[in-house]
């Protein structure tokens, strides 16, 4: 595993717990556009542009809104609920991921995260499996 | 007699999490208000009195730099305690930041990482002591 991976995977893995309260299990394979339930975009600019891209797994996003709002019932979710915590776990993974990948002497804007299409994810990816379901990390330079 | 909290942030869950979170402080609390972005905090801010914001910083319309701005520019409203809550890990955009006199607290952060910042900022004020009313 190379430096930036680990890298890349530690962070992840340390926003998925404390913003998100969910259990990282290791790293995984990239999740296959099929497998793909929410995709969000967040567009970064600086000394280069480009965009950190989300993909949930099933289960994911309701996972983490009943950790957020300490609901116990994740099984009726509203999707607008859904994309809310998917759009702040994106937010603050892209925040974090890239001073850690890129240097904090950088300074980057970041759009607000989009909902996005599956695709698959080529280049620099990371990639978790959860005890709540599976997720994976893009960047994509412009 | 409380104090009157303002939350800024584009996400409606995260607003309700840092609202709970306030909650657990030993502050007491008067009111507690929501703003999606910060024109709408600005115009929250002018329409009743407000004793401490906490502060997203990359929000659509108007954010948290741009609020932060223009909060310090305001002759009524530049008293005004500001955290910020953010990813943001630039050192120079905190020191913009910090001159501007926000505290701040780096997403994701614990509960308890929050409050232990309201309270720090918030020993020095007293309840419903207007920092910013009209």
């Amino acid at each position: 595993m190379s430096d930036v991976t680990e890298t890349g995977l530690i962070t992840v893995a340390a926003v998925v717990e404390n913003l998100a309260f969910l259990t990282p299990l290791g790293p995984a394979e990239a999740l296959a556009p099929a497998d793909q339930r929410l995709v969000f975009a967040v567009v970064f600019r600086g000394p280069f542009t480009g965009r950190v891209v989300l993909a949930l797994g099933a289960g994911v996003a309701e996972a983490m809104y009943g950790n957020l709002t300490g609901s116990g019932d994740i099984t009726a979710v509203a999707h607008d609920d859904a994309l809310e915590v998917g759009k702040e776990l994106a937010n603050v993974i892209a925040g974090n991921l890239i001073p850690a990948i890129y240097g904090s002497e950088h300074e980057f804007h970041l759009d607000a995260p989009v909902l996005g299409a599956p695709r698959a994810l080529t280049g620099l990816h990371f990639s978790l499996e959860l005890a709540e379901g599976a997720l994976s990390v893009g960047i994509e330079r412009d | 007699m409380g104090y009157h909290i303002l939350v800024v942030d584009d996400n409606r869950i995260i607003r309700t999490m840092a609202m709970r979170a306030v909650t657990m402080s030993s502050l007491p609390i008067s009111t507690m208000v929501e703003a999606e972005n910060g024109q709408i905090a600005l115009e929250r801010m002018r329409a009743g009195t407000v004793d401490l914001v906490l502060l997203d910083i990359n929000m659509p319309v108007m954010n948290g730099e741009e609020f932060l701005t223009a909060l310090r520019q305001d002759a009524v409203l530049k008293p005004t305690p500001v955290i910020v809550v953010s990813t943001e890990s630039n050192i120079q955009r905190i020191a913009r930041l910090r001159a501007m006199g926000a505290g701040f607290v780096h997403k994701p952060f614990k509960p308890e990482e929050l409050v232990a910042a309201v309270n720090r900022l918030m020993v020095f004020m007293k309840p419903d002591a207007g920092a910013a009313h009209v």
